[in-house]
């Protein structure tokens, strides 16, 4: 070997190590990277982007999380599990992001749970509902440990769904519900409840496809059965026709449950005015849920122009702070370290109080996370229960008696 | 209940009808198997949409404006796609999927895919004996007799209807009698969508707007030809009615969630066992 060849040789070997170095030193200075998945074009998934954006943005005018900015990076999944494969792949593989969070339809998150388990980076979901991705953890803990979650299960919804449903029913002596449930994973555990709690008072129970287009037959079903309250539990488009056919069409039922649609901001406008007296559970609400929830709302509603519609709204905003503290508790970007780091996560929110149980889904509760709902009149979102929280009273619609 | 299933069954048998007639008459003409058909109701509501709440139109001449644009979008599709593939049925297939497909796409680009509405023209309801039926619907049941009326007038009154007519019953001798064939089949075409967006301007009030919409009422609109067989007006128009109450029975008396089944059975057992249909010429020849 030549003198000159063998320096060659020399040179690469001395200079590989040090860009290498280089590349580490760089990663370690250079902005933590959050992976956020979820449906964009649709509103959870925009509440999803700007309450994330927001959160990422105060954090970084306050110096950061360990003297790092946070840098978002977006990955659409349409809510489509197989797009939202690909969507985490690109993440992890290409764009190489620190943890992920985000999406609100359990059917993605569930197909995206492994993968990120298997590549061991934390997932936070801000919006999925399905008691499966938190069982995982208790099956698995091994594998399952990153993944988190801001937003409840549907037991959980279950639980204090059926409370509300409860209270009204006795408060109004109306006996007689109707349940009209989408076909979906993260419903199943409440159509259960609701059918075992309700017994015979359930005089009728509708399931519809999450693309369904027209209600006037299960309206009519609910009307024949001389329903009082329908109680809904639809997240997709279903929840559209349903509060126009419903005030159209006079039903003369009580509205409450759970309408995603019926959360957005722009509900109102959607049903031309027909959503009045038209109730939904809404995770998120003006109200003093605790001292940063007002003040936020109104930050969010001056930067953005509207008021934070969808669920994933507070949990995302939420999860975005209690990442950074986990984080800054755990003094780096080790997984393992993180997962301690959330576990011992006791953080005030503008969502409530928010420990994670043994599964890592929130505790809720008044203490914790509390169960509000909200109801439309004259074109606002008031808050109508718990009675600690309400802003203003329950309202019959026009038609009913 | 059996209220219920007569008055939502001839209701839906109203717009199914209009549906039908659209798909049937290019098909029956032009021998187009049309499969962007579905997609021109979904371009109309969207249309109608925008007209609204982009430029403050009220629902009324939106429709009507939606309606024409639609007609003219079709003719051009016609023109520019079909045309050259026209003697083809397969390649003809192939192609409106594309368009239909496209169409999809770009209504998610620019629309995404959050439903939108379209506002009704006469908001409110009345009793009709104990059922609730809003405005709207009953403004969809009239609007598609005057529409079917102004159709059967059309085919039979006047010189261009009885083109339509003697083309599709026979090409070559309409051709040899001077009949301009390539003009009808365009004016079949430009009817065919208008009547595609006059369904999707009756129905997006009390529905919603999507990208995907139009791929139900083109599965509606090919079983009613199925059923109805080609060539008789009031084959499709009874074909129309017995799937729409077809579909009211079996959503009330079992669950609404099989609708679509019911639509998919009728046309798997007419295309089994009834390939010709109940009235007229057979779609499979």
């Amino acid at each position: 070997m030549s003198r000159s060849r063998l320096a060659h040789i020399l040179c690469i070997a001395l200079v590989l190590p040090a860009l290498a170095l280089g590349t580490a030193a760089l990663a370690q200075t250079g902005p933590i990277k959050i992976g956020v998945i979820g449906p964009f074009k649709l509103t959870p998934g925009r509440d999803i982007q700007e309450a994330s954006t927001l959160a990422v943005e105060e954090i970084n005018a306050a110096g950061g999380v360990l003297g790092r900015k946070l840098e978002l990076v977006f990955a659409e999944t349409e809510a489509n599990p197989e797009k939202g494969k690909t969507a985490v792949e690109r993440l992890l593989f290409v764009d190489k992001v620190d943890v992920i969070i985000g999406e609100h339809r359990s059917e993605v998150a569930l197909a995206v749970q492994p993968i990120i388990a298997e590549n061991k980076k934390i997932f936070l979901s801000t919006g999925t509902a399905s008691p499966l991705l938190s069982e995982n953890v208790l099956k698995d803990y091994d594998k399952y440990k990153y993944y988190f979650r801001t937003f409840l299960n549907s037991n959980q919804m279950a639980e204090h769904m059926i409370k509300q449903l409860g209270e009204m029913m006795t408060t109004y002596k109306k006996d007689k519900v109707a349940v009209i449930a989408e076909t979906a994973v993260w419903v199943e555990p409440i159509v259960d409840s609701l059918k075992s709690t309700l017994g015979s008072r359930l005089v009728a129970l509708e399931r519809v496809s999450t693309n369904a287009k027209d209600m006037s037959v299960e309206l009519s079903r609910v009307q024949n059965a001389n329903a009082q309250i329908v109680f809904a539990i639809l997240s997709a488009d279903a929840g559209l026709p349903f509060a126009r056919q419903w005030a159209d069409r006079q039903i003369p039922a009580l509205v409450t449950g759970y309408t995603v649609m019926a959360q957005s901001d722009r509900f109102w406008e959607q049903t031309e005015g027909r959503a009045q007296a038209f109730m939904t559970w809404k995770h998120g609400v003006r109200a003093p849920i605790s001292p940063k929830t007002i003040p936020y709302w109104d930050r969010y509603a001056k930067k953005y122009g509207h008021i934070p519609g969808a669920y994933t709204n507070f949990a995302t905003y939420d999860g975005v702070y209690i990442l950074a503290d986990a984080i800054r508790r755990a003094g780096n970007l080790d997984s393992d370290a993180l997962v301690k780091a959330l576990e011992a996560t006791d953080y005030i929110g503008v969502s409530g109080r928010i420990k994670f149980s043994k599964r890592h889904d929130p505790e809720a509760g008044p203490e914790f996370v509390p169960f509000t709902y909200i109801q439309w009149s004259k074109g606002e979102m008031v808050t109508v229960w718990p009675p600690a929280m309400k802003t203003a009273d329950f309202a019959f619609p026009a038609w009913v008696k | 209940m059996l209220l219920d299933i007569v008055i939502f069954g001839t209701i839906w048998g109203a717009i199914y009808t209009i549906l039908a007639l659209g798909f049937t008459l290019i098909f029956g003409v032009a021998r187009i198997l049309n499969l962007a058909y579905g997609a021109m109701y979904m371009v109309a509501s969207y249309l109608i949409y925008s007209l609204v709440s982009g430029f403050g139109l009220s629902a009324v001449p939106a429709w009507l404006l939606a309606v024409a644009a639609t007609s003219l979008a079709g003719m051009a599709l016609y023109r520019v796609f079909i045309f050259p593939l026209r003697d083809s049925l397969g390649r003809v297939l192939i192609v409106t999927a594309g368009i239909a497909i496209f169409l999809q796409e770009v209504a998610v680009l620019v629309y995404s895919t959050e439903p939108r509405y379209v506002p009704t023209a006469l908001p409110g309801s009345l009793a009709i004996l104990g059922v609730r039926v809003t405005h709207q619907q009953l403004l969809t049941l009239a609007v598609a007799a005057v529409l079917v009326f102004l159709l059967h007038a059309f085919l039979v009154r006047t010189r261009l209807g009885r083109e339509l007519r003697a083309v599709a019953q026979d090409t070559e001798m309409a051709a040899l009698m001077g009949i301009p064939v390539e003009r009808t089949y365009l004016l079949a075409m430009a009817l065919s969508t208008a009547l595609a967006a006059a369904a999707g301007a009756l129905v997006a009030p009390f529905l919603t707007v999507n990208p995907e919409m139009g791929w139900s009422p083109l599965l509606v609109a090919f079983t009613i030809v199925v059923l109805g067989g080609l060539g008789s007006l009031w084959g499709t128009i009874a074909a129309a009615f017995i799937v729409a109450y077809a579909e009211m029975l079996t959503a009330f008396l079992i669950s609404p969630q099989l609708r679509d089944v019911v639509t998919f059975g009728i046309m798997i057992f007419t295309l089994a066992f009834r390939p010709h249909g109940l009235f007229g010429k057979g779609i499979v020849e």
